[in-house]
């Protein structure tokens, strides 16, 4: 039998105004509830919730891509959770090749491109696309990407968390394999974090029937006078081609993060890129020109096969109200390719209530051209882009290009109930190549992003 | 005091904050160097090793005797200042045991509130026995920092901590609740998610987090009962309980474990809000 327990709080708290030499805050007999509240449960919002996103990307007259992804995380027990993630994209419409670009149509030869056809790489003939014929600079491709990626978070001790991750892409002509580890240590009472982290990807390039010798011919050179072609070029030997190729990419990564406040934190990283192996593109090419006629020949492109990737990242968040959030990121970016970049990357966020929010973006990126950088290969002694002796590398991808670019967006996020969250995103970005590489390129993104909480 | 002290001090005033800062700093050392049982140059030293002979004490000290003879009384002698004593045979270290009854039994012989003489300001206690006030000192310290700060400055948005004792002097400036998480022994991260929210009041948390012994599976907390000599059976592993004075909070959630299985009911007797984790 369990004895009815006694009240000794009024004698304790009389005892206790004594000692105090003041009155209680509140007596007894008012409601307990006006000090404070121990919920009777605790708040479980370390919840399981699976989250989809659909994304839609469209380059004017270029690429569109389909991209749906969704990720299930999981709490299997307070010290591990475990995210399952699923991405399945299409990719279709043409893409730059590297071919040289004019504004004039008439400027480019109406030649036939023969190629062998790669999986995922469709390429319609000239009688098929009058279009295409005359827009040799662009290549029609459809490409479907599968990739699944499973991480698994581990609390060690209270303030040292690993997370492990692995991931697969699965593409028919490119395939890749990706392993993780990160890490993060807190210290000085959880104000201070030290992330470390390394990542492995071993890409497989398959591209069709395999990898195209690199400046090896992918048109003939049509019985066309020497003069047209530079003198290293051997008209008579078709390019070889290889098995798959390969390529290992390493990263690291060290950083610190700061809470400065409890409205302002700092982060700053470093990361360390390794790449070897086949790193060019099989599916970009580079022209031949002659000047009065044009496209004489157009060769496939060829890069180093190692590249060392430096990057250093600052970001601050600061709240300087309460439903007010700005986010503000630098990044300088280095490699041995000679690729300087800088990102500036702002976001500034205001929550209406606690289930509507709105968020404006805005980015600027400028970036350098690689060294092996050229629009193309010039037949004619004197121009800039004459190579007396056959160049070692060389690429017209203009993603190596000179380039500046801006983007604005705006998202808005709306809470509906307890447990489901709707997002969707908008943004516009414009990317200028100097030079005349390409013409502007203009960029659509429309993103839905749906979350449950389980 | 172990544990780290903090104001949080809900105004974008600097000079008020330095002042609130200098004040529990300096109260908060004051405390401590006077009731603190770990010095030897003070005057809890001087009436722990008197052997008999009474001892005279100040007005503040006599007052916290009051207040601990008064809890021992209204506890029914399970709050006693004098239960130190206990831990020369109970340890609470990685592989430490459990005492023997005759050890046991022989310390109890010197512990016990009802032996001591004191007669408001004299205090006599008996030869190898002790008082500490390690059980309601900090509580004292957070409350009566608050108090200072209150009655010197006038500003009330305030909340003290000096190592999860808690009280907080009045709501956040737009009167809105501290929120004030509690960590669950068992579930290192669930501390993000269980949210006290505190208007104006205290709240502390007694438990054995890292002080027990494990022996052929049984849990011995770190509270010993002062009656038995022993710590309550089947007590919870953890109390919180919110109060209008860290003192009254901390006694009620001590007391709390020392009922052992009716830490519920006793509790829910007070009418207070409180969380048991067993």
């Amino acid at each position: 039998m369990q004895l009815k327990q006694k009240s000794i709080r009024a004698k304790l708290a009389a005892a206790t105004s004594t000692l105090l030499l003041t009155t209680p805050l509140q007596s007894n007999a008012e409601n307990p509830e006006t000090l404070g509240k121990i919920p009777a449960e605790p708040s479980t919002l370390k919840e399981d919730d699976v989250s989809f996103s659909g994304l839609y990307y469209s380059e004017q007259d270029r690429v569109e891509v389909f991209k749906a992804q969704t990720k299930y995380t999981k709490t299997l027990n307070d010290d591990n959770i475990v995210r399952v993630g699923l991405i399945l994209d299409t990719m279709s419409g043409a893409s730059p090749n590297g071919r040289i670009y004019s504004e004039s149509e008439n400027d480019v030869t109406k030649d036939t491109v023969s190629i062998t056809t790669a999986s995922g790489f469709e390429f319609d003939t000239v009688n098929d696309s009058e279009d295409l014929s005359r827009k040799t600079w662009l290549t029609e491709f459809e490409d479907f990407r599968t990739a699944a990626s499973l991480e698994w978070e581990h609390e060690v001790t209270s303030n040292f968390t690993s997370i492990l991750g692995g991931g697969i892409s699965y593409e028919d002509d490119y395939e890749s394999y990706t392993a993780s580890i990160n890490t993060a240590f807190e210290f000085n009472r959880k104000l201070t974090t030290l992330n470390l982290g390394a990542a492995i990807a071993n890409d497989t390039v398959k591209a069709g029937g395999g990898i195209p010798e690199g400046l090896g011919r992918l048109t003939s050179c049509e019985q066309r006078p020497a003069s047209y072609f530079p003198l290293w070029l051997d008209c008579d030997k078709d390019p070889d081609v290889h098995k798959p190729a390969e390529k290992i990419v390493t990263d690291y990564l060290v950083g610190v993060t700061q809470v400065w406040n409890r409205r302002t934190l700092f982060q700053v990283n470093y990361a360390l890129g390794v790449e070897s192996g086949y790193l060019t593109d099989p599916y970009k090419q580079i022209s031949v020109t002659k000047a009065g006629f044009g496209e004489s020949a157009v060769l496939y492109e060829k890069r180093p096969d190692t590249r060392t990737t430096n990057s250093l990242f600052f970001k601050f968040v600061h709240v300087p109200v309460d439903n007010i959030s700005l986010n503000g990121s630098y990044r300088y970016f280095w490699d041995d390719w000679e690729v300087n970049s800088h990102t500036l990357d702002g976001k500034l966020r205001y929550n209406f209530n606690n289930n509507i929010y709105i968020q404006g973006h805005g980015r600027l990126y400028t970036q350098s051209a690689a060294f092996f950088f050229d629009k193309q290969i010039s037949a004619d002694f004197g121009h800039v882009s004459y190579y007396a002796e056959k160049p070692k590398y060389i690429s017209a991808d203009s993603r190596l290009s000179k380039l500046i670019g801006a983007t604005a967006g705006v998202k808005i996020g709306v809470k509906i109930g307890e447990r489901f969250d709707i997002a969707v995103r908008a943004e516009h970005l414009q990317q200028h190549y100097y030079n005349g590489v390409l013409p502007r390129m203009k960029v659509w993104i429309a993103q839905l992003i749906l979350k449950l909480t389980l | 005091m172990a544990g780290p002290c903090e104001l949080i001090i809900d105004s974008p005033d600097k000079s008020l904050a330095q002042t609130c800062y200098e004040i529990a700093k300096t109260e908060a050392k004051r405390i401590e160097h006077k009731f603190s049982r770990y010095r030897t140059d003070n005057l809890i030293y001087e009436i722990n090793h008197a052997e008999g002979k009474p001892i005279l004490v100040d007005e503040e000290t006599a007052q916290l005797i009051d207040y601990a003879n008064e809890c021992f009384s209204i506890s029914n002698g399970l709050f006693d200042i004098s239960s130190g004593v206990f831990r020369t045979i109970w340890q609470f270290k990685p592989n430490s045991k459990i005492p023997s009854q005759e050890k046991i039994s022989d310390t109890l012989q010197h512990v016990g509130w009802q032996n001591i003489h004191w007669e408001n300001p004299t205090i006599t206690l008996p030869s190898k026995m002790e008082i500490d006030f390690g059980g309601i000192g900090k509580e004292y310290a957070v409350d009566r920092t608050a108090l200072l700060i209150a009655s010197r400055t006038g500003f009330k948005n305030i909340l003290v901590n000096f190592g999860g004792d808690i009280v907080a002097l009045g709501p956040r400036k737009n009167n809105s609740p501290w929120e004030i998480g509690l960590q669950n022994p068992e579930d290192k991260k669930a501390f993000k998610h269980t949210k006290i929210q505190l208007h104006t009041g205290a709240v502390t948390t007694s438990g054995d987090l890292h002080k027990f012994i494990k022996q052929n599976g049984k849990r011995y907390g770190h509270i010993i009962n002062p009656k038995t000599g022993w710590p309550s059976i089947n007590a919870p592993r953890q109390v919180t309980v919110i109060g209008s004075t860290c003192i009254e909070a901390g006694i009620l959630s001590t007391l709390a474990i020392l009922h052992g299985e009716g830490a519920q009911s006793f509790l829910k007797a007070q009418e207070v809000q409180f969380r048991i984790i067993r």
